[in-house]
């Protein structure tokens, strides 16, 4: 099976930092995953991971030098802070990584070099977050990227494949369900799915956006998104590798994904969309459809 | 019970202290206070007219020149208010509502992101910090944009908005959203923008960037972009925004400083500086021949100074007081201390 582009970034990154060791690990103990890189946050993509739990101790991913602090409300000449009491810690290679949303009077403001054993702030719910959750981003100055932080952490354990609770076409304003409708009109057409991923073995807690999604058409890739990576694109920031789509391009509401155009022309269609989460589980979905007109 | 006996005590102090020993200036003033109102009895009277905003901790209003109270309210999750209109709202928010000074609601505007209100202008900085956009008095969306990397400085006057990043990066952007200048301040080993000004006239920008050393670059505005004309490495290396602000008449940059702040004056580029212990909470700074106001806090203490900048100090007051709200409108001081606010005139002598 053609599986495109994948994998890229991974190389990028593996290439940039194959000049050291890496030991980079999970900031916190307990690691509940309840938001994932490129998620959909109203009117924007999550730059990070969430990491739900309980109230604990929050630990640098690697060492390195707190460069960068803000405590929530606290400073009369700061802009107000959506991530709340934050951390920022610059690593060796150009990289950067972002402790949000930390428990307030929690950070640590005397220490500027840190190692993996000590406490930068406690998990907390400052700023703009819907409940006790530590964001974490990753910031990538070589290539100007904030990056997908699974990309570094060690892996988790998680057996359950994304689920794919529905496939549509958008023609025109017409929203065709295609688990119920299996003849359609040629013409353009822009596919969308709705794609939740329950999580891993036990911790799930809210559905996760997938990590990759592959489409194709009659045998031929006509589509694939990752969420690898955020950059700056005409003003908007964009998912690279995923045709550089910005967050209204990407999302047509919170769970349904635009998984790009289709062209469709009279015959047989066979559909084949992959979902995958970060750790490899698969759910393939095939669709048999005639195109008449 | 014996704190809400010993704040009235030391305020009454203070003020019989402006009363009774002025300092001697190039201009004499007299400090005369005027009235004096407890929050916690005050009586509300939402009344039009020309109002000052204070902010002592959880609670926010609107007081009038002549001590009515307009609007009294607990703080939701923050504040953002100028003469004319406040948004009390929630950490997580999808709608800022607008209240006039008299507590009516104005407009309700669907936005996601904390609001700031600045010179009369309106924005939005979203909740990942990498998007501002700007609306206009009736909520219009005039424009938004996403950047790079996180901000970590803003300031904005009737012109312009100038940023700071947290990749090192500055911009300033015109009222259209128009990035007109980019500037990377180079020389340092760690790049991060941890303070940023504009001075009213639009005439310069200066920036507070890098560790390794800490800088000030200041820069001027020549042929539609700012050009950095000055750099002064710092002794200090704040690893948090600091505070960073011209003068009201542009003529001094003022920056802080891990013992106060000191300032630069343009014209003579001589240094000053005032020292203070603990945090700075706010600098009425209008410039050359007029009295510059800092106000800090350590602990529980907070300290008043106002002074000419280059001149002797007309008052270096400690006060008992945890929560401290200085305005200043012409010759008149509103001083919140803790759950009262005083208004002291400065009289010619």
């Amino acid at each position: 099976m053609k599986r495109g582009k994948s994998g890229f970034l991974l190389f990028l990154l593996f290439f940039s930092y194959s000049g050291s060791i890496i030991a980079i690990d999970w900031p916190v103990e307990e690691q509940v995953l309840v938001g994932t890189f490129g998620e959909h946050r109203g009117d924007h993509f999550l730059g990070g991971i969430e990491i739900d739990g309980k109230e604990q101790p929050v630990h640098p991913i690697e060492e390195g030098e707190i460069i960068f602090w803000m405590e929530e409300k606290r400073l009369p000449f700061a802009p107000p802070s959506g991530l709340g009491s934050f951390v920022v810690i610059q690593h060796n290679r150009a990289l950067r990584s972002v402790y949000a949303h930390l428990a307030g009077g929690s950070l640590d403001t005397d220490s500027t070099e840190v190692t993996m054993r000590d406490v930068i702030g406690i998990l907390g719910d400052t700023g703009d977050t819907c409940g006790r959750r530590l964001e974490l981003q990753i910031i990538d100055g070589t290539f100007n990227q904030v990056v997908n932080p699974l990309l570094l952490l060690p892996p988790q354990v998680d057996r359950r494949a994304p689920n794919i609770f529905g496939l549509y076409i958008l023609q025109g304003s017409n929203l065709t369900d295609l688990e119920e409708v299996k003849v359609l009109s040629p013409g353009e057409g822009v596919l969308l799915a709705d794609i939740r991923d329950l999580g891993g073995s036990g911790s799930y807690r809210e559905p996760l956006a997938p990590y990759r999604i592959n489409v194709f058409a009659n045998g031929e890739e006509v589509s694939y998104l990752t969420c690898e990576a955020l950059m700056l694109k005409d003003g908007k920031r964009v998912l690279i590798q995923s045709e550089d789509l910005s967050f209204h391009k990407y999302y047509y509401n919170q769970w349904t994904i635009r998984l790009g155009s289709l062209n469709l022309t009279s015959g047989d269609l066979t559909l084949e969309i992959i979902s995958t989460d970060f750790a490899g589980n698969e759910r393939v979905k095939v669709l048999n459809l005639k195109v008449e007109g | 019970m014996r704190k809400r006996f010993l704040f009235p005590l030391f305020f009454i102090l203070l003020c019989s202290y402006l009363f009774l020993f002025p300092r001697p200036m190039s201009k004499e003033f007299i400090y005369q206070p005027v009235w004096s109102r407890d929050l916690h009895i005050a009586s509300i009277q939402p009344i039009e007219g020309p109002v000052i905003d204070f902010r002592l901790g959880n609670f926010f209003g609107y007081v009038h020149e002549e001590g009515e109270i307009s609007v009294l309210d607990r703080v939701t999750y923050d504040v953002v208010m100028d003469e004319e209109r406040y948004i009390n709202y929630s950490s997580v928010s999808d709608h800022h509502v607008f209240l006039d000074t008299t507590g009516q609601i104005l407009m309700s505007v669907e936005t996601r992101g904390y609001p700031i209100l600045s010179s009369g202008r309106y924005f939005t900085l979203r909740g990942d910090m990498v998007s501002l956009s700007e609306r206009d008095d009736e909520g219009e969306l005039l424009w938004s944009r996403d950047f790079q990397s996180i901000i970590t400085g803003l300031a904005v006057n009737k012109e312009f908005i100038a940023l700071g990043f947290l990749d090192g990066d500055f911009l300033v952007l015109n009222s259209r959203g128009e990035i007109i200048s980019d500037f990377q301040p180079a020389g340092s080993r760690i790049r991060v923008v941890y303070g940023v000004a504009l001075s009213d006239d639009s005439r310069n920008a200066a920036i507070i960037s890098g560790i390794g050393p800490q800088k000030l670059s200041i820069l001027e505005q020549r042929n539609g972009t700012f050009i950095p004309i000055f750099n002064l490495e710092l002794e200090d290396e704040f690893r948090r925004p600091v505070y960073l602000g011209f003068s009201d008449d542009g003529a001094f940059v003022g920056y802080e400083t891990s013992g106060g702040i000191k300032y630069l004056d343009f014209s003579t580029g001589s240094l000053h500086a005032v020292e203070f212990p603990g945090d700075l909470l706010s600098v009425n700074f209008p410039g050359k021949g007029s009295l510059t106001m800092v106000v800090s806090r350590h602990n529980e203490w907070g300290t008043l100074q106002i002074f000419e900048p280059g001149g002797e100090y007309a008052i270096n007051q400690d006060f008992l007081g945890s929560l401290i709200d200085l305005k200043r409108r012409g010759k008149t001081l509103y001083l919140g201390i803790d759950n009262r606010i005083e208004r002291i005139d400065m009289v010619e002598r």
